[in-house]
């Protein structure tokens, strides 16, 4: 595989198309076979798993496996003597913060064009340094740090933790091993220690933490009923001059531009060009479950388009013929269903098909067919990235720039020829 | 007046999405095996479309069900001697081509690949002959109206006879989950030459002896809904069994049990097998249902009651019969019907006819659409579950209207309007049962049938796993 990327681990149970393209696989435990919490910030309860039955040979839980990959590092560090490295970064201006106050009348000052002081955490990103001792990585991941004793808190709310902290030690245990720089503190070992240190300092799982964080945005607030909080919210109007600049201060349609997918389509036979579009699949969970043989008896066997039964009569596709789907992205080769549930001038690929069961070659890219994302480029949306604005400001792992990658055409036509490629 | 109790389900397919749940789990419980690959006890179909296995709807093609025959009913298969003299060949058998050729995929292949130009794919290969294999027909090919000349091909849709242009804006669409209806007057029962399969006593379940049954085949057509099938490696026939084992202890169906849309009801419902010849046979199909009513009695009775202990009936099955959900949707509400009564087996599994949107033509001068207003044809599921009677269908889909009518002035502090059928506390009664429809009140099943099995205590008393004198336990 050629490309920027050097290496590719994929923890995975599903020999799927990551695990095809990966360098390394790590074979991890599925759902009832390990312990492990899930949840999403969206969802107002965490779900705890208990293993009902050991992993197959060599699986285990994603814990585990890190904690694994930790103890070797840290082997392969201290063999070669590795010095404690100083890091220095940029930090964005943080989701929830003062930050969001960066640029309070909606206009952008760029300190390098001189319009304002650079001045970190205000008119830049802050600078931030970091130590790194990688020999000590295993030691560190074993057990829940001291830091946490400070105090917690999201969302602009703190709140103490030093008593739960003290709670979690004897219940979890501590490092016994007085080699480590972890001796002493609350042992996060095990998976199942590790989710019952999060249960024990998280406002969902640990009611005494709940109640803080709401006193604290009392104290904030000096409101009492913060219910009341919960109304009007201001998010659906901006005043950002980048939102006026692309006519988004407010929620309004915008039409698909015309574009065309691709300067010189083929034109070797009848075509046609339709919107893509990529809704949620029935039959997976993402790209999850679709590879299953049961789900895949229970419609097509394998990968699908959907377009209207006119615009397949005009480039002389009938139900489960093979199309290709191309655009200058990347082509897609997939049987086509045809049916009166979608207007005209749309195709729907549901996501996530995958690429690993029943998809043949192409002979427009040379390589076997792509899967939702190939037609599609992700764009970085300029008004994704203002920062420090509200809430549009960077939250790591909950808002940060997101691609867009739909508004996008497509060019349809029967497929010349199947080839499998089994070379 | 003989008083017999039958098991009994009631789907909503107002709540039904069609996420193949029931299929799965049923499929993974009971037909995962060889000679069963192919057989959905349960399936989902996507109404309009031609169904599992395909069109087996059209009894014209299919002669399944029951017809009446001057005074008499007659299977459509054909007479006894008509049936004996296609002992060994049945022309209307299905064919695995009418269900699908079942497959499965190279797997292996993506794990034993070794380094290759072109990254490696698992291609189907066929679950009968072993071989790789295009894949043409699923047993749901035709989901969500995929491939519009299958939901065009709907018997129900042709029998309309208006042209229902399927076109985008007032394009319709239904899941109908089907199983065996366990039925009442069973056409696979009075089809088999050695009388294998048989209608249990106690509960009325339709199961097919192992032992008895000799593969002649001729259940399979005579079923008007093709649920019964061939296991090709066995050589005999099989069947939904209602999930015997775990009705016995009080548990319902593993499609019940799983059911995400939380759209099954299980329940006992008392009828009098004396009624049952007559029902089947009422000369205007149209009129069936309203016998079918008839004949299922009110578990409060005391007549009935009386009839059902000389019947030997338990008082377990009594006091399951009268907390019944099924009884209450069904003759208490009069809000389920059975699937294609006109096929006269008296089926046992009845449905709730779903509500849709608007229709377009109505959409800008409707605000709380009235049962005529809505996109799936009233016709149509007249077609479906009234034999054409769209006087029931309308009436149907006006008690759920207003239901949802009551609990809407309940909602914004309107009071509700006059001279509804109910009374409001009754709708929100129908509220409770099928909006929220929890597990513990859709499911009111008796447990353990101990007659039997209390004589034999003593030989059963830990005996598994040890070898008795005389053999084996």
């Amino acid at each position: 595989m050629q490309g920027k990327l050097d290496l590719l681990v994929d923890l995975d149970f599903r020999m799927a198309a990551s695990a095809l393209y990966a360098d390394v696989v790590l074979p991890t435990a599925t759902w009832y076979e390990k312990d492990d919490l899930s949840s999403t910030d969206m969802h107002p309860f965490v779900h705890p798993f208990q293993a009902a039955v050991d992993p197959l040979w060599e699986a285990r839980s994603d814990w585990d496996i890190f904690r694994t990959l930790a103890q070797a590092v840290s082997k392969v560090a201290t063999e070669a003597k590795l010095p404690i490295y100083k890091d220095v970064f940029a930090v964005p201006i943080q989701h929830d913060s003062e930050g969001e106050t960066a640029q309070p009348e909606g206009k952008i000052l760029d300190w390098s064009k001189g319009d304002c002081e650079p001045i970190p955490g205000k008119t830049m990103p802050a600078i931030a340094m970091i130590e790194r001792d990688y020999t000590k990585i295993y030691d560190k991941w074993i057990a829940l740090g001291e830091n946490i004793k400070k105090g917690n808190g999201i969302k602009g709310l703190g709140w103490k933790s030093d008593d739960l902290y003290e709670e979690i030690r004897p219940r979890n245990g501590i490092i016994e091993d007085k080699n480590l720089i972890s001796y002493g503190l609350p042992s996060m070992y095990t998976a199942k220690q590790a989710c019952d240190a999060v249960m024990g300092l998280s406002t969902t799982t640990n009611g005494k933490v709940a109640v803080r964080a709401w006193a604290d945005l009392e104290r904030k607030t000096g409101l009492d009923n913060l219910t009341d909080l919960a109304a009007d919210r201001q998010s659906e109007r901006f005043t950002h001059e980048m939102m006026f600049e692309w006519g988004e201060a407010m929620s309004v349609y915008k039409p698909m531009l015309t574009f065309k997918p691709l300067k010189n389509p083929l034109k070797q036979t009848k075509e046609i060009t339709l919107k893509f579009l990529t809704p949620h699949n029935k039959w997976s969970t993402h790209s999850m479950y679709f590879d299953s043989q049961q789900l895949l008896t229970l419609f097509r066997g394998g990968q699908t388009v959907w377009l209207n039964e006119k615009d397949a009569a005009e480039i002389g596709v009938k139900d489960n013929d093979w199309c290709e789907v191309y655009n200058r992205n990347g082509v897609v080769i997939s049987r086509a269903v045809v049916s009166p549930r979608l207007p005209r001038g749309v195709m729907f690929m549901y996501h996530a098909q995958d690429r690993h069961i029943n998809v043949p070659m192409s002979k427009i890219s040379g390589t076997r067919g792509g899967t939702h994302n190939t037609p599609t480029r992700i764009h970085m949306k300029p008004t994704h990235m203002i920062g420090g604005y509200g809430q549009l400001s960077y939250g790591f792992n909950y808002y940060g720039t997101t691609g867009n990658q739909r508004d996008i055409y497509v060019v349809v036509r029967k497929a010349q020829e199947v080839i499998w490629h089994e070379d | 007046m003989k008083i017999k109790a039958q098991v009994c389900m009631v789907m909503n397919l107002d709540k039904c999405i069609g996420c193949h749940t029931c299929s799965i789990t049923c499929k993974n419980v009971w037909t995962n095996r060889p000679g069963a690959e192919y057989m959905y006890f349960n399936n989902v179909e996507t109404k309009p479309g031609v169904g599992y296995p395909r069109n087996w709807e059209d009894q014209e093609k299919w002669k399944g069900g029951w017809e009446v025959d001057g005074s008499e009913l007659k299977l459509r298969t054909g007479s006894k001697l008509g049936r004996i003299l296609k002992l060994f060949y049945h022309p209307q058998q299905p064919e695995l081509d009418d269900y699908y050729e079942p497959w499965t995929y190279d797997y292996e292949t993506l794990i034993t690949s070794p380094r290759r130009k072109h990254q490696p794919v698992a291609r189907p290969r066929s679950l009968i002959t072993q071989r790789r294999m295009e894949i043409k027909w699923g047993p749901n090919w035709d989901d969500d109206l995929a491939g519009g000349d299958s939901a065009r091909s709907d018997v129900n849709l042709k029998k309309i006879g208006e042209e229902i242009a399927l076109e985008f804006s007032d394009i319709f669409m239904k899941y109908l989950p089907r199983n065996c209806n366990h039925c009442l007057n069973p056409a696979c029962v009075a089809a088999c030459p050695s009388g294998a399969i048989y209608k249990r006593e106690e509960d009325g379940v339709v199961l097919v002896s192992q032992d008895i049954c000799r593969g002649w085949r001729h259940c399979i057509p005579s079923c008007p809904y093709k649920k019964v099938f061939y296991n090709w490696k066995t050589n005999k026939a099989e069947k939904c069994t209602f999930c015997y084992p775990r009705l016995e202890n009080g548990l319902p169906s593993v499609c019940t049990d799983t059911c995400v849309g939380r759209i099954r009801y299980m329940g006992i419902l008392l009828y009098d097998m004396d009624a049952v010849k007559a029902a089947a046979k009422t000369k205007d199909s149209k009129e069936i249902y309203a016998n079918v009513l008839g004949l299922i009695k009110n578990p409060n009775d005391p007549e009935v009651l009386e009839s059902a202990r000389r019947e030997g009936i338990s008082e377990a099955v009594l006091n399951a019969a009268k907390i019944s959900p099924v009884y209450q949707i069904i003759q208490g509400w009069k809000l389920a019907l059975p699937l294609h009564p006109e096929f006269r087996t008296l089926p046992m599994v009845w449905y709730i006819p779903p509500l849709s949107p608007i229709a377009k033509k109505f959409e800008e001068k409707v605000y709380l659409p009235n049962s005529e207003a809505m996109r799936i044809p009233v016709k149509y599921l007249a077609e479906l579950f009234t034999a054409g009677n769209t006087q029931i269908i309308l009436q149907v889909l006006q008690r759920l209207l207003d239901m949802r009518t009551v609990m809407r002035c309940k909602e914004v502090g309107e009071s509700p309007p006059q001279n509804l059928e109910f009374d409001a506390y009754e709708y929100e009664k129908m509220y409770k049962l099928l909006a929220l429809a929890k597990y513990s009140e859709r499911i009111k099943l008796p447990a353990g049938v101990q007659g039997k099995t209390h004589e034999q205590l003593r030989e059963l008393q830990g005996s598994a796993g040890y070898i008795c004198p005389g053999g084996f336990c």
